[in-house]
This record gives C-alpha cells, structure tokens and sequence, in this order.
C-alpha cells in the first residue's frame, strides 16, 4: 500500500503549492479506502423472529479473493490460499495484521489448506501436514498425517475392508477440522483404493468410515469414525455425493449431515445413533447421475456437473446455547454456465428441537463458522472481478 | 491364360483382406492389453509400498492436485496442473 503512494506522489513532482494539498487528499483517499465497509440485507421475517445478514467488506494487505475465514474466539482469520497468507481482523472489519504467511520462519510453512483454532494456539493444515502455533503464533511442531499398517500390504490390496486404517487419506473437497475437548483432531475422510472406492464398490457405501480421530502432535490417526445411513441404499454409485459435514459440540454430540440426505443425524462419541431429524429442502434437483465406472473419475465434466447443477446438503453448525440448529443445501440448477458449485443456489434451514423454524436463501459460499456476541460469523464474501472480500455476520432477532 | 491371370487376382485379392484383417485384430489386441496395462498403472503405483511412510503422491482431484494415497487409482499430478 505504501509503495503505491510513493509512486503517485512521484506523478506530480512540482511546486509545493501543488504537492501538499495533493498529498492531504492522497491521504484521506488511502484511509477512505481501508475503512472496512457493511452492506445490510433482510433474509427472513416471520412472526416468531427476523434474520438480517450484514456483509463486512475488508481490505486485506494482499489478497487474490482465493480463500476463507476462519473464527477463533473474538477474532476473524482471512486465509489467502494462493499467498498462503493468515491476516486477522476484528469483527469490525479491522486489521490486526498479517499473523503467519507461507515459507515463514523456521519450519517453513509450504502452505495452507486450513487453519485450525486450537485451546492453545492454532494448527495449520497443509495437505497432509499439520504445523502447530501457540496463541502467539510461535511454532511448536510439525506432524505428517499418518496411519499404523494392520495388514499386510497384499491383504490390503486384495481383500480390502472399511476398517483398514491404512487405505484412508483426508478428504480434499470442502475439508473441516477440528479440535475436539481431549486435544485430539476430528477430519473427514476419504479412500480410493482401486477396487474400494464411491465408484465401483457398493462395500464403499456401507463399510467405509466418515470421521477419523488424529493426535496433532504425531500426525497419527488413533480411531476411525462412522459409516454413512442406509439412503445411500438408494443409489448404485453416486460418488460426487459422499461427502458429508459434521458438528462436535462440547458434550461430544456429533450432528452429521450427508449429501444426499435430508436428515441430521446425532451420534454420541462411539457413533451409536441418539437422534435423527430433518425436512428436505426446497425444490432440490436429486435426480444424480450414477457412475457405472471408475473412468468417472477422470472426467471433470461428471464430478463439475454434480457439484454444479444437482441438489444436495451442504454444511451445518450447532448453536449449543440456543438449542439451533443451521444446516445449507444445494438446490441444484439447470444453467450450463456456472463457474462453479458456489453458484448453485444455496438456502439454510434452521432447526430447534427438531422442527424446522425456517428455510432461506443465503449467499453460495455461505458457512457459519461461530458465534460473536450475539451474532454468527459466516464466511465468506468473495468477488474476484472487483477485488472484493469480506465475511458476513447473521443476526438472529 | 486369360483365366488363370482373373484367377491370382482374386486370390491375391483374398490373400490380401486376410492379411489386413489379422492385423487389424491383432492391433485391437494390442491395443485392449495396452488399456489393460494403462488401468493397471493408475491402480497401482510400483513404488506405493516404498511410498507408505511418507503418504503417498499428488493426484488430480476433481481438477485439482491433491495428496493422495499411494493405493489410489488416479493419476498422478506431477506438474502441478489438472485439466
């Protein structure tokens, strides 16, 4: 921001006279600039409650609008994935500055895929590598995610089973991880084991566990995690439709949301069912192709036009406090012409008890992230052809 | 004279078709081992067992490089870009 100043007072080298006013206004253009904007717009109104959505615009030092917000306690954290940077702000939209970028300091950070807020600090996630921060952002450690062989390696190519530990890696789409009470991490999973995989393998759909349970420290997963319900039942394969989002709250409820199913599930910590309850979304295109192949695999054009243009659940988040309950979905769309999934309309459900309060559109990358006061903090706002970003704040009245 | 000629042309005709159509059975052979050979290269990357340690591989997922398994069946992704 500075050199670009420099540059144009450079521009109009001249008489005193002229510079200093030019320079005042200069000035007051840059801090116009990086005030932190809020744009407002009513979602919802019904007797019972209101929902207002406020969107705050920021001006991070650098920023290339690839990326996310992460939440830690007060503080709101734009990660930018093509800079591999980590700068904090207030809930106003203030900077706080950049905290950690890529190749900083001694463990040489290669990147980040995501940043984990810790009771201690921070974890940053890239691909399979977990760095640990304390609150200072000091560097603890480094561990590569990792699984112990209980097999033999012909056994487990010949003869796979859903309890292999050592066949999973960590889901890449639409990752989440997070720190449970004990310390442990909780991550999604995924494996494509060549005859064990969402493509060919009904085994896939009933054997294969969902959540894996890692030690930061060694990177080592110690336990494997749920399977998915019986809807997958309903279909053959339908491999860009198995993912899933999960929510541990405090006391060690999990709730659990599919793609391709309209229920929330609630397990307990050993995956043993407590509750299930849901309403499926509006208008919803689930008609999925089925794959017949693993030649599926290669072609974009499939999994784009699964993400893009069909219907599924998305994310959900736990208001513990207020018993609420916020799950999103696609609903899936006819156009040929969207970017990407973050076009296909997104609407949230809430819940509380159970019942479904009310259904909404919100924006497409809409994700609640945590709670500030009395507002929830969603990410994100991105707008690569302005230059534009920012993270929404929701409030519930 | 005359006959005898029609007749070494139409079994050179026929010599001729039979040549071309084993050689083209024998390059759809060929070819079928080949995809063979290619869907087991994906499956199975040779040095996988070597590779277990350390996790495994980049691989092109849903267009994009990613870590991968050394078990897993897709490609690798070794310049960084996916189509």
């Amino acid at each position: 921001m500075f050199v670009i100043e420099l540059s144009k007072l450079n521009l109009f080298k001249g008489s005193l006279i002229f510079q200093t006013p030019t320079f005042v206004l200069i000035c007051m253009l840059s801090f116009a600039c990086s005030e932190p904007s809020v744009t407002n717009q009513k979602l919802l109104e019904t007797s019972d409650f209101s929902l207002e959505i406020d969107t705050v615009l920021l001006e991070p030092v650098q920023s290339s609008q690839i990326g996310s917000f992460y939440l830690k306690d007060n503080a709101i954290f734009y990660v930018d994935k093509a800079y591999g940077l980590v700068e904090e702000f207030t809930v106003e939209g203030e900077s706080n500055g950049i905290r950690k970028r890529e190749l900083d300091g001694p463990e040489e950070l290669q990147g980040v895929s995501e940043l984990i807020p810790t009771k201690d600090g921070f974890i940053i996630r890239h691909d399979w590598s977990f760095y640990q921060y304390d609150s200072n952002w000091e560097f603890i450690g480094k561990s590569i995610f990792q699984s112990a062989s209980t097999v033999s390696y012909q056994e487990m190519m010949d003869n796979p089973k859903g309890e292999y530990m050592e066949m999973y890696e960590l889901l890449h789409y639409n990752p989440k991880t997070v720190e449970l009470p004990d310390g442990f991490l909780a991550i999604k999973l995924d494996v494509e084991h060549p005859i064990f995989n969402a493509f060919i393998s009904r085994e896939y759909y009933r054997e294969s566990r969902v959540l894996g349970r890692v030690n930061p420290f060694s990177g080592m997963m110690v336990e494997m995690l749920g399977n998915r319900p019986d809807t997958y039942e309903r279909y053959k394969f339908i491999p860009f439709h198995v993912m899933l989002d999960f929510h541990w709250t405090k006391d060690n409820s999990i709730y659990v949301t599919y793609e391709a199913d309209s229920m929330i599930y609630v397990y307990d910590q050993s995956w043993k069912l407590k509750e299930t309850f849901g309403a499926a979304g509006i208008a919803m295109k689930t008609d999925y192709v089925e794959s017949q192949d693993l030649d599926v695999a290669f072609e974009s054009k499939y999994f784009y036009h699964s993400r893009k243009n069909e219907g599924f659940y998305k994310d959900i988040f736990v208001d513990e406090e207020n018993e609420l309950v916020f799950r999103t979905y696609r609903q899936g769309s006819d156009r040929q012409d969207l970017l990407d999934e973050t076009y296909n309309p997104l609407r949230m459900q809430i819940f509380r008890e159970g019942k479904l309060l009310g259904d909404f559109s919100v924006p497409g990358r809409f994700r609640i992230l945590g709670k500030v006061g009395d507002r929830y903090v969603a990410d994100g706002y991105f707008d690569e052809q302005n230059e534009k970003q920012g993270f929404y704040l929701l409030n519930l009245n | 004279m005359k006959k005898n000629l029609n007749l070494s042309i139409v079994m050179l005709s026929f010599f001729c078709l039979s040549l071309f159509s084993f050689t083209r059975s024998y390059a759809q052979e060929l070819e079928e081992v080949a995809d063979v050979v290619i869907e087991v290269g994906k499956a199975i990357d040779s040095s996988c067992d070597a590779k277990r340690p350390e996790g495994g591989f980049t691989a092109c997922k849903g267009g994009e490089c990613a870590p991968a398994k050394c078990i897993s069946f897709r490609s690798r992704c070794d310049n960084g870009e996916c189509s």
